[in-house]
């Protein structure tokens, strides 16, 4: 696969997965 | 020999103790804010201060803060290959170790699919490892710190960039500094060179090229903020990163130091040193549990592999991946040489620090997920393991600066449930009853570490994915593979080496076959099991907090006496052991009970 392609789709899933802390987050917010 | 093989474990554990009890005054007074700071210090303050925050913008700026800090080591390692102090113009690494090793070093845990020496410029070693080694071990310090101030009752957990600042500039730079200084007349490198070119002993004509850099700076960081992450492949065997004994013995406190000073902290912060105290008492007693253990099992031990059969044997090992479900292994007869294993099993270790030295170190890095290793993990004899996976799959033996703690506070919350459930009284810490909600919370904190391992563990160890990467096919196989994402979901970052999962730079024409689904999957492991196990108790203790205190009654659970100690104990005992024998009896148990030595 493309090398700027690769880095561009690790460092997205990297972001993504912050932000499904963050939305755990608002989870801990509504318990 | 009894004095050599114990010395270095107790003096360790003593030695650390008596330091901590009055350092960690320090660390109370400078959280609590009630120091005054030079002028400039407070101008700096002054600018980071964005105001008093509750738990949710207290947690929501941890939380930005990291993934800033992961796109900045992202970038800084792909921009490898146009920046200076890369004199062999190393590439970039592989995209997916790229993405790996961000988040390694951003949650603390400094698990390397690379090796320092090999593909990393100096560049990358300065501007990527220490700021992630200075600020990554900040935030689980900061964590802690807003816990507490929610336990006291305040609505406002503080600043989390001043708290950034105060543990950086207060704590980690002037300890750095002195250990650093340490290290350096020791012998560690201190330099922006890249290369020592030599002359050998053998013939002055032999021209030999040595890696260095500025090793020195690296190595107090390293170790007081339990990353572990070493300049070189080696880690701490390697004699620019822990030149002598003293220097593995001021590595190895060094380590234990924070974990050590901050639940006494925990205690001080709260006007309650004895509970702490108490708390302290159980983790010492299983850090010292796994010492022995370790040690007992390796350092006085023979090396199974030189027991085996007298004579050469082949054995058919099933295996998915291997052509027909079956694999050859012949293992060559080795019990006839005139081996002396009275010094236990010597395979990785490094004989300069002493024989018992590999042991400890295996038991402590775990214990506080620091993840330097001096000795081959993956070498040690193999019911000897068992103590530093435990390590990890407690992951509150100190544990890691804040979040050991943190970690330590789920099981009080759990044993005093299960205690005030046993004798029919509402459960209370701190004199405030423990509800529905800071029971789920606690239990979804605590359920996240065992779903991280076991999880992967199982997906890879039924697909090609672990198969092909594991160096044996048996239980040690088996054993690779657990420990791999125990130590990503501890936070930890030692690792048993047989794995192959280094991919490389990203031009490497003959990476490790499942290198990219490793990094991807250790990568998300260490990112989860550090923030999830992280926003959960700091809601947990912001609504405990915010209930009415009531004070100590006849029929109170009392949080600072032997009985609670033994409370703690079992119930974290009791937790671990239904969690995680049953992957201990597949893989560690099994190679040691089994008939082929190291699973074949």
């Amino acid at each position: 696969m493309n090398l700027a392609l690769m880095l561009l789709l690790m460092l997205g899933l990297g972001i993504l997965a912050m932000g499904a802390c963050y939305l755990f987050l608002k989870a801990c917010e509504k318990i | 020999m009894f004095l050599n093989t114990w010395l270095l474990p107790f003096a360790l554990l003593a030695v650390t103790t008596i330091i901590a009890f009055p350092l960690s005054r320090y660390l109370a007074w400078v959280m609590d804010g009630k120091y005054r700071a030079p002028r400039l210090f407070r101008w700096c303050e002054a600018r980071l201060d964005s105001g008093p925050q509750n738990w949710k913008e207290y947690t929501a700026s941890l939380l930005i803060f990291c993934t800033l800090l992961f796109a900045l080591g992202f970038a800084i390692l792909v921009a490898q290959p146009w920046m200076p102090l890369n004199p062999d113009g190393k590439w970039m690494l592989a995209p997916s170790t790229i993405f790996h090793s961000a988040i390694s070093f951003m949650t603390n845990t400094n698990l390397q699919h690379y090796s320092g020496d090999q593909h990393l410029s100096n560049f990358s070693q300065i501007f990527f490892l220490l700021p992630n080694m200075f600020l990554s071990a900040a935030v689980g310090f900061c964590a802690l710190t807003a816990i507490v101030r929610a336990f006291r009752g305040e609505k406002l957990v503080g600043n989390f960039f001043v708290d950034m600042w105060r543990v950086v500039v207060y704590m980690f730079v002037p300890a750095s500094f002195i250990i650093g200084v340490i290290f350096l007349q020791q012998g560690s490198p201190m330099t922006l060179e890249s290369f020592a070119h030599v002359s050998t002993l053998e013939s002055p004509s032999v021209q030999q090229t040595i890696v260095v850099g500025p090793v020195a700076a690296v190595e107090p960081i390293k170790m007081l903020g339990t990353n572990g992450g070493g300049f070189y492949g080696m880690n701490s065997a390697h004699p620019f990163e822990n030149p002598t004994g003293l220097s593995n013995f001021l590595n190895t406190m060094a380590m234990m130091l924070f974990p050590f000073m901050l639940v006494l902290m925990y205690g001080r912060m709260l006007g309650r040193l004895r509970h702490a105290v108490v708390v302290f008492s159980v983790m010492l007693l299983l850090m010292a549990g796994t010492m022995v253990w370790s040690i007992y099992y390796d350092t006085l031990k023979p090396n199974p592999g030189f027991t085996g059969d007298p004579v050469a044997r082949t054995y058919e090992i099933p295996s998915a991946s291997a052509p027909g479900g079956k694999r050859i292994v012949t293992l060559p007869a080795v019990a006839g040489l005139p081996l002396d294993q009275h010094l236990g099993n010597l395979e990785g270790k490094e004989m300069r620090f002493g024989t018992s030295a590999g042991a400890t170190y295996a038991a402590v890095t775990v214990d506080v997920t620091c993840g330097a290793v001096n000795s081959e993990h993956d070498s040690l004899n193999p019911i000897a393991a068992i103590s530093p996976m435990v390590g990890m799959w407690l992951n509150c033996v100190f544990g890691g600066k804040g979040v050991g703690m943190i970690n330590m506070l789920l099981y009080i919350i759990i044993g005093i449930f299960v205690a005030g459930m046993m004798v029919g009284r509402t459960p209370e810490y701190l004199g405030r009853k423990i509800g529905a909600r800071e029971v789920k919370l606690a239990l979804i904190a605590l359920l996240v570490h065992p779903i991280m391992i076991l999880g992967p563990t199982g997906l890879f160890a039924a697909t090609d994915w672990g198969l092909k990467a594991v160096s044996n096919p048996g239980p040690h196989g088996f054993s690779q593979m657990v420990y791999q994402f125990s130590s990503a979901s501890a936070n930890n970052g030692s690792a048993f080496d047989g794995l192959g999962v280094t991919y490389g730079l990203a031009n490497n024409p003959s990476p490790a076959p499942e290198a990219i689904p490793w990094d991807i999957a250790s990568g998300l492991v260490m990112l989860f099991s550090r923030f999830l196990p992280i926003v959960a108790p700091i809601a947990m203790a912001a609504y405990l907090g915010a209930k009415k205190s009531a004070p100590f009654g006849l029929g109170t659970l009392r949080d600072d006496t032997g009985t609670f100690g033994f409370l703690l104990l079992g119930t974290i005992l009791i937790i671990g052991a239904l969690l995680f024998l049953p992957v201990a009896a597949l893989g560690p148990l099994a190679e040691h009970l089994g008939p082929i030595p190291f699973g074949g």
